[in-house]
């Protein structure tokens, strides 16, 4: 147990010190880009950002993976923030993780095995083009310098890092900053800055209660979001924490991993921040960057805080411009580029799934909804794939005597299947049915399979059934009727 | 399945020792030997790349170069332990081992050793792995971890393995050292040996019920009282002033909370012994 701490603190000290550092400037503009677009100052996003990775680090069940404030969650505080103020959004944050420490302890943690990989792929997918959307406003309706310098940034963004020996050394988006901020600065561009669009930090944060009145209005206003937040949060850290898990070749604790986001946002609401959630984009960027322990997310909230703090004038002059290059890169890596190739190669049924949680996503702007979806289209498909799974034989052993028999699979998709497979108008004395290949899973199936041995008896046939295996004898028994004398009044009163 | 003597080797300085300990161990409790060599994945990162600009397919990417990478320096610790299981059973079979069998597993050297745990008798462990040879009083990483998991008896050698033939019994009157010199008493591994019972301090109270118990076990008993600064410098005098070749005792009768205050006999005993350790819990 102690072992295990000290590896995953101190497994890999300089490493996880770099990639800290990395993550941290790489963090500032993500930090402050999603508290624009869920409408509230900068600090709130950049405090958030410090509290939930430090905190993360601490509580997390998935070291070396990074978790501060993210655009998934920022999308769903939107109208909250708009309607009612950040107080509200403050106490929603705490509810949103004491409703993650509860399902970290319900260990809701596994019911992400129900979340199928297309699905995932669709989260992700949607998530990006939902991190390029909201960079839309700040390209729309602008002069032409605005385009120019966030080209200028994608260029130095993914061009720098090809410069030899320190082209891998220095982050490229920190250069695509600091070069275009110089270049603004330097021409005197008139351009929209980081300044206009709110206060930031120049406190370390400080402890305060969210100011809303502890009613029951209060908690119906906060609980839709702290609700949808909290799903999202978990769904994205999760995802986030199986894509780490593969990279690094180790195992998490997904249910200690819930109740450490949970604490997390407990600590960003009650230091002014917003609710946060793992990030897929940062968490790669530390993994490349040689980040692998805990330290590596708790360095990069601690120096994320000494920038913003000591840094927080120069930050103000920032181009807006310069920050939207930066997110287009994050939405660009965040994006699986994988299942747009094998959209055509993989089975239609998956790529339906992962379209419409795009979609759904796009359209409704939260990613619970689209998960949703996605999973509820994913079982209905399987189902259906598995309703095929049925046959029947049929032979005549003597005259007027024949018998059936089923394999395979007999539920609520496949019932309809099963009944039309037999033939009611041959005339028989005596009709065998063997089921013993066949599995009845639920009361749909005995209803279809009592049914069919009713309307052979009707036609005036003796009905045989043999080798109900086990599993089908425990369905059969708790709710068939057609071994009971009143069977077809029963029958007939629906 | 019979409960087999496990001899942990790496490859490093000590692994001839451990080899020939084993042997030795085994054949005295005649019991199955089997080598183990643990591929232990340090999972540190071995690319750094600080760039923190991710493209189109960033995490596929990724991926495969992290396996690509990961999947060569595998292959290369594979062989290698081949290897070296190899050497140390040819070895153990000229020593006069019949069967000797080989195991190589993925994972802590202390998990996999925690799944054999129920058809163990004996660890045989080195005092430093590959990753500390260089540094004089270095213990192996895993050692104490090991030590403290293991419900098993652990011998733990240094560079060099003689057959004993008088070991010095570390007697302290508390309950590990109780059971320690039960174990002693009823195991074949140091029968007929001399045994020099040596305990640290003033009292000697609990000393002659012991010899008397080892008397009766049909050991040659050489009681002894010893004063030093610790109570590990005081037995390494001993050793150094004696014909010891091994030593046992109880390991680790204290918590880690205490251990961090007072420091442990166990440990330091480790860092100093001149003869081979075997360790009772």
């Amino acid at each position: 147990m102690y072992d295990k701490l000290m590896r995953e603190w101190f497994g890999n000290t300089r490493g996880d010190l770099i990639s800290g550092l990395v993550v941290a400037l790489a963090l500032v503009p993500e930090a402050i880009a999603f508290s624009i677009i869920a409408g509230v100052d900068p600090k709130v996003g950049l405090y958030a950002s410090f509290c939930i990775a430090v905190v993360i680090a601490i509580t997390g069940g998935r070291p070396g993976m990074i978790s501060a404030a993210t655009g998934a969650m920022a999308l769903l505080m939107v109208t909250l923030v708009a309607e009612h103020g950040l107080q509200y959004l403050l106490a929603a944050t705490l509810l949103t993780g004491v409703l993650q420490i509860l399902a970290g302890y319900l260990r809701l943690g596994s019911l992400m095995r129900y979340v199928s990989r297309s699905v995932v792929t669709g989260f992700v997918n949607a998530l990006a083009i939902l991190i390029f959307m909201a960079q839309l406003p700040e390209l729309i309706d602008v002069t032409w310098h605005v385009y120019a310098l966030t080209a200028l940034g994608l260029v130095i963004i993914y061009g720098f890092p090809y410069i030899p020996r320190i082209g891998r050394s220095i982050p490229s988006p920190l250069v695509c900053i600091v070069s275009v901020t110089a270049l603004v600065v330097f021409l005197g561009i008139d351009v929209r800055t980081v300044g206009d669009l709110g206060e930031l930090p120049d406190t370390l944060p400080i402890f305060l209660w969210p100011d809303v009145p502890l009613t029951l209005e209060t908690l119906w206003i906060i609980l839709p979001y702290a609700m949808s937040l909290a799903v999202v949060g978990l769904l994205e850290s999760l995802m986030t924490a199986t894509i780490v898990d593969d990279f690094t070749d180790t195992e998490s604790d997904k249910n200690v991993e819930c109740r450490g986001q949970g604490i997390a946002n407990i600590c960003s609401g009650l230091v002014g921040g917003m609710a946060g959630c793992a990030m897929i984009g940062q968490s790669v960027i530390n993994v490349k960057s040689g980040g692998r322990g805990r330290l590596s997310a708790f360095s990069a909230g601690v120096f994320l805080l000494v920038m913003v703090v000591f840094l927080s004038d120069w930050l103000s002059v920032i181009p807006m411009a310069a920050l939207v290059a930066v997110m287009i890169m994050v939405s660009i890596g965040t994006f699986s580029w994988d299942s747009v190739l094998k959209l055509k190669t993989h089975p239609p049924s998956s790529s339906m799934v992962m379209l419409s949680t795009v979609v759904v996503v796009v359209f409704t702007h939260n990613l619970a909804i689209g998960v949703f979806v996605g999973v509820l289209l994913a079982a209905l498909f399987f189902a259906n794939k598995v309703g095929r799974f049925l046959l029947v034989h049929s032979s005549q052993d003597a005259p007027l005597h024949r018998s059936y028999r089923v394999e395979g699979q007999v539920f609520f998709a496949s019932a309809e299947a099963f009944t039309n497979a037999f033939d009611f108008k041959e005339a028989n004395t005596r009709v065998r049915i063997d089921v013993q290949q066949a599995h009845f899973w639920d009361i749909t199936a005995v209803a279809a399979l009592d049914k069919v041995v009713m309307k052979f008896r009707r036609e005036g046939a003796e009905v045989e059934l043999i080798g109900l295996n086990e599993a089908s004898r425990t369905i059969v028994d708790r709710f068939g009727v057609h071994d009971k004398a009143d069977v077809e009044d029963i029958l007939h009163g629906h | 399945m019979m409960e087999q003597v496990i001899g942990c080797v790496d490859g490093s300085k000590a692994t001839e020792a451990v080899c020939q300990a084993s042997v030795w161990a085994a054949s005295r409790i005649e019991a199955p030997l089997i080598f183990l060599h643990a591929l232990e994945h340090e999972n540190l990162p071995m690319t750094e790349d600080h760039s923190g600009a991710i493209g189109l397919g960033a995490r596929e990417e990724l991926l495969d170069t992290l396996v690509e990478l990961e999947a060569s320096r595998a292959q290369l610790e594979l062989k290698q332990g081949q290897l070296v299981l190899q050497a140390v059973r040819e070895r153990a079979e000229r020593l006069g081992l019949a069967s000797v069998n080989t195991l190589q597993r993925h994972g802590a050297l202390t998990e996999t050793l925690a799944t054999m745990e129920a058809t163990t008798r004996l660890v045989v462990v080195g005092r430093q792995g590959l990753a500390h040879e260089t540094f004089e009083r270095a213990i192996g990483s895993h050692i104490e971890s090991l030590i403290r998991l293991s419900a098993r008896p652990v011998l733990v050698v240094a560079e060099d393995f003689r057959i004993p033939s008088e070991f010095m019994l570390a007697y302290d009157g508390s309950a590990t050292a109780d059971k320690a010199l039960q174990m002693v008493a009823a195991s074949p591994l140091l029968q007929q040996m001399r045994c020099h019972l040596v305990t640290v301090g003033e009292d000697a109270g609990p000393l002659e019920t012991a010899k008397v118990q080892l008397l009766e076990a049909g050991f040659e008993v050489t009681a002894q009282q010893v004063t030093g600064n610790s109570v590990a410098v005081a037995l390494v005098a001993y050793q150094a002033e004696n014909p010891v070749e091994l030593t046992v005792m109880g390991a680790y009768g204290h918590s880690r909370i205490r251990q961090f205050f007072v420091g442990s006999q166990t440990t330091s005993m480790l860092q100093r012994s001149l003869t081979p350790l075997l360790l009772l819990r």
